[in-house]
């Protein structure tokens, strides 16, 4: 189809505009926004699909606004060999109008002009639906609706005209006749019973599985209760067998319990006449024994009496023996006494001889002693007077000393004055201590000496002022000597030490003095005794001698020495010691004899006791007896003995042991067993009521019917299974080889697309398409990517390159007005870059030579198209 | 001289189920409605009672929406009615005739043989009895039960009911079955008149004194069936004659028929035996198919036969059935495949399996509604109803 112009005439806001197109290359329509370009597409549209008689909001939308006319539209189209003018208005004066101008003229209107276009359109085959899908139009809304893909690239697949065209290029034919049917049905037949995606059960045939479960639970659930009802009916059976078993075990257990019971009775019976028989017998044993003790005590009672006559006559000569001996010990005593009394005096006797030894040398020493105490006395006395100790002594002698030198000093520096008397001058020294001793005087001057000649001369010698110090020190040292030697009772120097001698002679004889005193009375003197003391032992010892002599008896004769006494003294100890042994040895005889009658008297008082003893127990024995029933006969002894044994023999048969097990062992059975009967009762009671309530359901017919059901459903599964099975079966089958044939078929499609991507996108572009020849991935320089993911700018691209290669596919070379359609791109390819678009411009330039393109573009400068035919709206 | 009336195996509460919910509601409702048949049959012919030889019941314990109905049916009809508990319907503890609401909802002129043992109807007129107590036959059997009966004095008459396969019925597997031999002896000793029978659901005399018989069932229950759906009105004279005479009372038809198939004209003669039937609605009709068709032979068989599933009570197909179907070239000719389709059809054809037979099946059925289509475009005659399966 070829579009040659297009007028609109009081459509929107256009009054009237005649838009002219190229007979053959791209036209461009260049116009501003909002001056109409969309409106041109859209007038195309209505012109072609809607009856002037409709009354549609987009017709009425197309009416000016504010003017009550009716929008017409009209164009001239050429299609399969015809050229038409074709014209409608709508609203106002609605009318249809067509001109065939060639190859033959026509004229019709109204709705015969209507059906005869299209009745023309199709003759041609034109596809509308295509012509819509080729188109770009800034707003996908309005170019009619939903049949618009939401990602831009048009919708040819199934398209007779895109089919054919390729059917023309491709070996094989698919997508038209009577395969591309089948395998719709195929594909329909297969949507039955599987999801398109995961091809899982669904519909009627997931509902056939889904009852096949529940009809198999179903029967499951029957077939439990039924059996739930036969295991009820099965313990019934058994509980009832049970409980008529279980009556006669009681019954069975209840006659042995009352033999049992009736055997213990018997037992307690005959343990009765046993104990009675013993009783009887140890009674009589009793009176045996209480005869057999009176008699026994009898005997013994006359023992003791026998016993204790004899015990008493041994006590009479055991008392006399002991008499004896008492007496002899009296005896034995005395001579001791006697001797001891001996031995004391004869000590005495030594010990006064002792003290006249002791007190004779006493004495002595005491006389020694004296003579040296008055020694002492004497030298205490010299020393007394004599003070001149050594210290005295040395204070002298250093005075004397200090003197001395101060003397030597004085005289040493003094001048010496020697006067010599000449002739018998008279000469006389005054004062001091010169003399004149001859005729010559020497001497020192050391005092203002006065040589008097007299009348001649006097000579006055004064001492210098160091003269007279030393004469002072002199005089002081002196004086100092003088105190000493008067202190100390001395003339001088030379009696001092004479003094002193005498005191260290003095001293020395005290100390021999003390010396001898010491010694005289050291052997007798204890520590701290004083001589004193020692005078008062001596005496004290005079004293004993004395009262000893003068109390002693005449006899015997006083020892004359000491020697005697002692001699006297150990005599007498000797004697003594003898009689003392022997007094010892009477001693103990007479106790040993003093134990005898001790000893029998106590035999006697427990002989005594026992004979008492013997009375009591008599007594006793007697009473007892007395209490006893009588002795029993022989033969009654020999009756009891045999009912004893025959007890006895009764009781073993009895075997209580195993007879109290036994009961024991039976005594709660019969509880017990009615305790099961009772609880078998109570679980048959419960079965009955379940087994009616089993029973009522019919547990047989209801597995019947869920068998029933179950087999029904199964069939309808396995059935709708087959069909199933046999649906996916051909439906994949087909759709394999349609797969593999759709490879080829579209493959002309799918390179004229690569050819022109590869213009625009580089060389090497590869492009996929998808069944429904649509562009699916696009690959460049070894990236791959889905068309969704492309951007903007290639998505629109490749979309239109889409459209450019199926326009040229379904227009045969140089018959455009065949069966082609025209390419109408309104503002496209708003996302493009300069570069990309000037590529476009040469794919759009080169498919205008088979395809009428028409751009309407606000922006004609982006397309540089040279040959491109320019108007202007 | 007595006349009675014989029937057996019931088995209400019994369940097909090749029957839909609805073909098996309408069924338990022709069966009980037989009851009423038979009462209407016995009191027209003029018989003094009605013996059911067993298995009245289906099961033991049967429901009792099952029950309850059919104790009304058998509590209206005009005269006495023994019933013999069978293998189905055993005496249990925990059957239908030891329920707690049987003994209530039983109405008085219906007798439960629940003992073995001599029966008194009348004066003269005597049932002997063995009625089963378990799943195993009972230890007083029928056969056992009349060999030991006192010898009958002149002018009475004892009619042997018993429950069981004989020993004479060779497809017959039961356990322990009933020896003719010696019911026969019991007859000729005349210790019993009549062995009333009850387990085979087809009409069968047994032996060769006349004297024992199998009522069958009142309506049938199995194709295989022979002779069900009757009611045997006996006569007896004491020490005379005996005539046995059966009256139809079913009003269902269980049929089947075994095809051999090859070619169009067997398809036909299948289509044409199941046309036949004049109550389909109240027919169980089993074609056994053998031999072999083409696809689509097949498919028009099938297509009839899916068409009058909705038609008959049912139209169950037998185990016993060995149709193979053969992918012919004859069968795709006209479709007229070219391209990816033949190519399909070359593969399907070539795997020679039930999956791959059954899709190119459903292939030719698709290609043909096509096929169809264009035919109805073009004014021929379509088959779009035939090919909804």
């Amino acid at each position: 189809m070829r579009l040659h112009r297009i007028t609109l005439t009081d459509y929107r806001g256009v009054r009237n505009r005649t838009v002219e197109f190229a007979d053959s290359g791209v036209t461009i329509v260049a116009g501003p926004n909002e001056i109409g370009k969309t409106s041109l597409v859209e007038a195309l549209d209505l012109l072609v699909e809607e009856k002037s008689s409709a009354v549609k909001k987009e017709i009425k939308a197309a009416q000016p606004v504010g003017r009550d006319v009716g929008p017409s539209v009209e164009a001239e189209l050429s299609f399969g060999g015809y050229r038409v003018v074709y014209r409608k208005r709508w609203l106002r004066g609605h009318l249809t109008e067509l001109r065939v101008l060639s190859p033959r003229q026509e004229q019709l209107s109204g709705e015969s002009a209507h059906e005869r276009f299209a009745a023309l359109l199709h003759e041609a085959g034109i596809d509308l639906f295509l012509w819509r899908q080729l188109r770009i139009s800034q707003d996908w809304q309005r170019v009619r609706g939903a049949e618009q893909r939401t990602d831009g690239q048009p919708s040819i697949a199934g398209r007779a005209a895109v089919s054919g065209a390729l059917q023309e290029r491709s070996a094989q034919a698919v997508r038209t006749g009577p395969e591309e049917a089948l395998f719709e049905r195929a594909r329909q037949e297969y949507d039955l019973y599987y999801t398109p995606k995961r091809g899982e059960p669904r519909g009627e045939y997931a509902q056939a599985r889904t009852a096949l479960d529940e009809a198999n639970r179903r029967v499951e659930a029957a077939k439990q209760t039924l059996a739930d009802a036969e295991g009820a009916v099965s313990e019934q059976t058994r509980l009832r067998r049970e409980l008529h078993e279980a009556a006669a075990e009681l019954a069975e257990t209840r006659a042995d319990l009352a033999a049992l019971e009736e055997q213990n009775t018997e037992l307690a019976q005959v343990r009765e006449r046993l104990r009675t028989a013993e009783a009887a017998l140890a009674l009589a044993g009793q009176v045996e024994a209480a005869t057999a003790d009176l008699e026994r005590l009898a005997e013994r009672a006359f023992d003791l009496d026998t016993d204790i006559a004899a015990k008493r006559q041994d006590l009479v000569a055991a008392q006399t023996v002991r008499d004896q001996a008492r007496q002899k010990v009296t005896q034995a005593q005395a001579e001791s006494e006697r001797l001891r009394a001996a031995v004391r005096l004869a000590g005495e006797d030594v010990r006064r001889h002792r003290d006249r030894q002791a007190a004779d040398r006493l004495a002595a020493q005491l006389d020694r002693a004296q003579d040296a105490v008055d020694r002492i006395r004497a030298a205490d006395m010299l020393l007394a007077a004599n003070c001149v100790t050594e210290d005295v002594l040395d204070g002298i002698e250093a005075a004397h000393k200090q003197w001395d030198k101060a003397s030597a000093l004085l005289h040493a520096n003094a001048a010496t004055v020697d006067v010599q008397r000449l002739g018998d001058a008279e000469l006389t020294i005054e004062n001091g201590s010169v003399g004149l001793s001859g005729s010559t005087a020497s001497f020192a001057a050391v005092e203002a000496i006065t040589v008097v000649a007299p009348g001649v001369v006097r000579v006055t010698v004064t001492p210098g002022a160091g003269e007279r110090q030393r004469r002072e020190k002199e005089r002081t040292t002196r004086e100092n000597y003088r105190e000493l030697c008067a202190a100390a009772d001395v003339p001088d120097l030379a009696a001092a030490k004479d003094a002193q001698r005498r005191r260290r002679e003095s001293k020395e004889e005290r100390r021999a003095a003390v010396q001898e005193r010491d010694a005289a009375v050291a052997d007798v003197a204890q520590d701290g005794e004083e001589l004193s003391d020692l005078h008062e032992q001596l005496r004290a010892l005079r004293g004993r001698i004395a009262a000893h002599d003068s109390g002693r008896p005449a006899e015997p004769p006083a020892p004359a020495t000491l020697e005697a006494a002692q001699t006297a003294e150990t005599d007498l100890r000797d004697a003594l010691e003898a009689a003392e042994a022997s007094l010892r040895l009477a001693t103990t005889e007479a106790a040993h004899d003093e134990e005898r009658v001790v000893q029998l008297n106590t035999s006697i008082v427990l002989l005594q006791r026992a004979v008492d003893d013997a009375a009591a127990d008599t007594g006793h024995a007697k009473n007892r007896l007395k209490e006893l029933p009588a002795a029993r006969t022989e033969s009654e002894l020999i009756a009891l003995r045999a009912e004893q044994q025959q007890a006895a023999a009764r009781i073993d048969q009895l075997n209580p042991d195993r007879l109290q097990l036994r009961l024991d062992n039976v005594r709660p059975l019969p509880a017990h067993l009615e305790e099961q009967q009772v609880e078998r009762r109570e679980r048959l009671a419960t079965l009955a009521e379940r087994i009616a309530t089993l029973s009522d359901s019919g547990p047989e017919e209801s597995l019947d019917d869920a068998l029933a059901h179950q087999a029904r459903v199964q069939r309808t599964y396995e059935q709708m299974h087959r069909d199933a099975t046999a649906a996916k079966l051909l439906y994949e089958t087909l759709d394999r080889y349609r797969s593999r044939a759709w490879l080829r078929y579209a493959e002309p499609f799918r390179a004229l697309v690569e050819k022109y991507a590869a213009l625009v996108f580089g060389a090497g572009t590869t492009i996929e398409v998808s069944e429904d020849l649509t562009i699916s991935k696009k690959t460049s320089a070894g990236s791959t990517v889905a068309f969704d993911q492309l951007s903007a700018g290639a998505r629109e691209q490749l979309a239109l390159l889409g459209r450019i290669a199926c326009a040229e596919l379904i227009t045969p070379p140089g018959a455009q007005d065949v069966g082609g359609v025209p390419l109408i791109l309104d503002d496209a390819l708003g996302h493009t870059d300069r570069g990309r678009l000037d590529q476009l411009a040469a794919i759009l330039d080169r498919a205008g030579s088979r395809v009428q393109i028409i751009l309407l573009t606000h922006a004609p400068e982006r397309f540089r198209i040279g040959t491109a035919h320019r108007q202007n709206l | 001289m007595v006349r009675f009336a014989h029937t057996a195996d019931w088995q209400l509460g019994m369940t097909r189920h090749y029957l839909s919910p609805g073909a098996q509601g309408r069924y338990d409702q022709a069966r009980l409605e037989a009851i009423g048949a038979v009462g209407r049959v016995a009191q027209r012919e003029g018989c003094e009672f009605i013996v059911v030889c067993g298995d009245v019941f289906e099961h033991v314990q049967v429901a009792r929406k099952t029950a309850l109905p059919a104790l009304r049916a058998l509590g209206a009809l005009p005269l006495p009615v023994y019933l013999l508990p069978g293998n189905h319907d055993h005496l249990s503890s925990a059957g239908i005739f030891a329920s707690h609401w049987f003994g209530p909802q039983r109405p008085a002129n219906v007798h439960v043989l629940d003992a073995p043992g001599p029966v008194e109807v009348r004066p003269g007129v005597e049932l002997l009895a063995a009625p089963w107590n378990g799943k195993q036959p009972p230890a007083d059997q029928i056969d056992r039960l009349a060999a030991r009966a006192e010898p009958l004095g002149p002018g009475a008459v004892r009619i042997a009911v018993g429950h069981g396969g004989v020993d004479t019925e060779a497809s017959k597997m039961a356990e322990d079955p009933i020896e003719v031999a010696m019911l026969e002896a019991a007859l000729t000793e005349r210790r019993i008149d009549f062995v009333a029978l009850g387990d085979r659901h087809s009409r069968t005399q047994v032996g060769t004194t006349r004297r024992i018989w199998y009522s069958g069932s009142p309506e049938p229950t199995a194709t295989r069936e022979v002779g069900p759906g009757q009611l045997l009105v006996v006569d007896l004279e004491p020490g005379g004659a005996v005539e046995v005479t059966a009256h139809q009372i079913a009003t269902w038809v269980f049929a089947e028929q075994i095809f051999t198939l090859r070619g169009v004209d067997s398809v036909d003669e299948v289509i044409g035996w199941l046309d036949a039937f004049d109550e389909p609605a109240r027919t169980v009709a089993k074609p056994i198919l053998h031999g072999e068709l083409t696809l689509a032979e097949h498919a028009r068989l099938m297509d009839a036969i899916d068409l009058r599933r909705d038609l008959f009570a049912a139209i169950p197909s037998s185990g016993r059935s060995d149709l193979r179907t053969r992918s012919d070239d004859g069968d795709f000719a006209d479709l007229d495949l070219t391209g990816f389709a033949a190519q399909a059809l070359d593969e399907l054809r070539g795997m020679d399996s039930g999956e791959a037979r059954d899709a190119l099946g459903l292939l030719l059925r698709l290609a043909g509604a096509d096929t169809d289509e264009r035919a109805v475009h073009g004014g021929g005659h379509g088959r779009e109803g035939v090919a909804a399966r």
